[in-house]
């Protein structure tokens, strides 16, 4: 690194028009992008990951393409790909109950750090929905998230509802959570109707089944 | 018996003309050549609006032109497939052999140069209800969303000047004729419900490649009657690269006289009337069980992506289909992934809709989509459906038959 001030300049906009420059295929959609940018193929490697029950690596995979995934107070240059991978994280994290180990602080070992770590994953969630991002995707995901959460079960179920109503529930995994939360609601009917279609989406009938589990 | 006076002279002069007319044709002729007022220069404001429409329906994503600022590349559909097939395009190497089996629209678009030769009120009207005008070109012009007057103030952003008067006397058109088979016009131009034109060899040697892409571009001869402006067309014949360059119409040794006896038969052949093709029917359900792997890769991977992709892969632009583009509000619809898919798209009102939802008659909204493609090209467009693909071929009809299948198997993963 050179230590002459006159010399930082240059290098410093070297650096950032590096990395701010469009790339050849800025918005050729996403079969170029996803073969000449390999964060972005890391990102799709983790929600791959996060698919297959393997929390840990996704987690993994997303913290080295972004380190800093885990600050909410952050957003890397690389909007897009930055909050689908704290996206990744948050979902791992509910999907393990909070049991996952992000940092020092969020070990997952005790009722407290999973409960913080539940507490971060909903936050992160909440602020991207605030932000317009993810669409109906997000929601459904932010209603898994509160649904781990005895007092925001209600408003879960009315977000999942709504989808279910639209026909537009993204996931099976959706309509076995509302399954859940209708059935906690006293809607055995409705309880029955979405499980029914989570079976009929899933060929994995056992993801239904979280609704007898959680 | 008193021998038969014979005709008389007045009479006998009528028969070779009634001959003629009574030979001409092999149906009914759709179009008799007529005096078309001649189209004065375009209001300025017209111009200036319809300058304004071509940057907001963004032709220039797949048209180079006078007076388009150029796509950049990664925003322009031919380009960009373009450089894939040249092999130059900034990507691995076996990503680019990949690409290059599956490319097959958006290869050749016609450039917006040398427009003063068409008629505004023909632009107006092909932009209003595009037609397969390019019969060998597997991508057609899309159905634009536009508003009343949009059409109009393109055209004369196009054409803004005067036509100018035609000169000169008028043609031979059976010596026209002649003509067409014996430059090689037949070689790349179809000349749909005209009668039967031998194909010739081509007048000027041209290489295979510059030979393909000509071939593809070659408008059908039968509308250029209604396409060209007469004067235009003359000076056109004589002289293609003149009028628009870097066109892949070669220029044919034609003599003045010639020119005009081209012009007069391709103006005034008798054109049969077209066929009108019956749009295809919807086939019934599959009876085994479908998988969205399989539709997948038939349909949403295979052809919807490139308009309909995920933004938060493509640095925050998800398509015409999703984030918006050609003119297009976003619909915000994502057709890259399962869930994409399951989440439906906006509707007029602003809410998400699924795309599954029946529409009147029963017909799930997709398909409904699908199948208002096939009746485009068959040259029946549903004025309140836009058919999908937008301007590509049709989803095969057994393609849509799977999709319809498991939409009934209940969409299973």
């Amino acid at each position: 690194m050179p230590r002459s001030p006159r010399l930082l300049a240059p290098l410093a906009l070297a650096v950032l028009s590096v990395l701010s420059a469009p790339g050849p295929a800025t918005a050729c959609m996403n079969g170029v992008e996803r073969r000449v940018d390999p964060t972005n193929q890391r990102i799709r490697d983790a929600e791959a990951l996060l698919a297959d029950g393997k929390y840990k690596a996704a987690v993994r995979e997303v913290l080295e393409a972004f380190p800093t995934a885990l600050r909410a107070d952050y957003r890397d240059h690389r909007t897009n790909l930055f909050d689908r991978g704290q996206r990744v994280i948050a979902l791992a994290v509910v999907r393990t109950k909070g049991e996952l180990k992000l940092d020092r602080t969020l070990q997952g070992t005790t009722y407290a750090e999973r409960d913080a770590g539940l507490a971060w994953a909903t936050m992160i969630l909440r602020l991207h929905r605030a932000r317009g991002n993810g669409g109906v995707l997000l929601t459904s995901e932010l209603a898994e998230a509160l649904a781990l959460r005895p007092s925001e079960r209600p408003a879960a179920r009315l977000l999942l509802k709504e989808l279910a109503d639209g026909d537009i529930m993204p996931t099976a995994r959706g309509w076995a959570i509302l399954g859940m939360l209708e059935r906690d609601h006293g809607d055995a009917d409705a309880a029955a109707r979405a499980v029914a279609r989570c079976k009929e989406i899933s060929p994995d009938a056992t993801q239904c089944d979280i609704v007898g589990n959680t | 018996m008193p021998p038969r006076a014979a005709p008389s002279r007045d009479l006998r002069a009528l028969v070779p003309p009634l001959l003629l007319a009574l030979a001409c044709g092999t149906g009914p002729s759709e179009h008799v050549p007529k005096d078309i007022p001649r189209e004065p220069a375009a209001d300025p404001q017209q111009v200036e609006r319809g300058r304004a429409l071509l940057g907001r329906f963004e032709c220039a994503r797949c048209h180079d032109g006078d007076g388009l600022t150029p796509a950049p590349r990664e925003r322009h559909c031919v380009h960009c497939h373009q450089s894939v097939l040249a092999g130059d395009f900034p990507a691995p190497p076996d990503a680019i052999a990949e690409w290059q089996q599956h490319i097959t629209h958006l290869t050749e678009v016609p450039a917006l140069r040398g427009t003063q030769r068409l008629r505004r009120e023909f632009v107006a009207a092909f932009l209003r209800d595009p037609h397969d005008l390019r019969p060998r070109l597997n991508t057609s012009m899309p159905r634009l969303r536009l508003a009343d007057g949009d059409a109009e103030a393109l055209a004369a952003a196009l054409v803004p000047d005067a036509e100018p008067a035609l000169d000169g006397a008028p043609g031979d058109p059976d010596r026209g004729r002649d003509l067409l088979t014996r430059k090689g016009c037949m070689t790349c131009h179809v000349f749909t419900g005209a009668p039967a034109l031998a194909i010739g060899p081509l007048d000027v040697a041209l290489d295979a490649t510059t030979m393909q892409r000509a071939t593809a571009q070659a408008p059908d001869l039968r509308f250029t009657r209604d396409r060209l402006r007469p004067a235009a067309l003359h000076a056109w014949l004589a002289d293609p690269p003149a009028h628009k360059p870097g066109t892949l119409m070669p220029r044919i040794s034609l003599r003045p006289d010639e020119v005009r006896d081209l012009a007069a038969y391709i103006v005034g052949a008798p054109l049969a009337a077209p066929e009108r093709p019956v749009p295809p029917a919807r086939l019934p359900p599959l009876t085994r069980p479908v998988r969205f792997a399989e539709v997948d890769a038939r349909i949403f991977h295979k052809t919807c992506w490139h308009c309909h992709s995920d933004p938060d892969y493509a640095r925050g632009d998800g398509g015409p289909g999703n984030d918006g583009g050609l003119g297009y509000p976003g619909r915000r619809l994502d057709l890259s992934s399962l869930a994409g898919v399951a989440s439906g798209s906006l509707g007029p009102d602003g809410k998400r809709r699924s795309i599954f939802a029946p529409l009147p008659d029963g017909t799930p909204r997709i398909i409904a989509h699908l199948l208002a493609r096939h009746a485009e090209v068959a040259g029946q467009p549903d004025p309140d459906l836009r058919g999908m693909p937008l301007a590509l071929t049709p989803v095969p009809l057994e393609d849509i038959q799977l999709l319809d299948t498991w939409i009934a198997q209940g969409r299973p993963e």
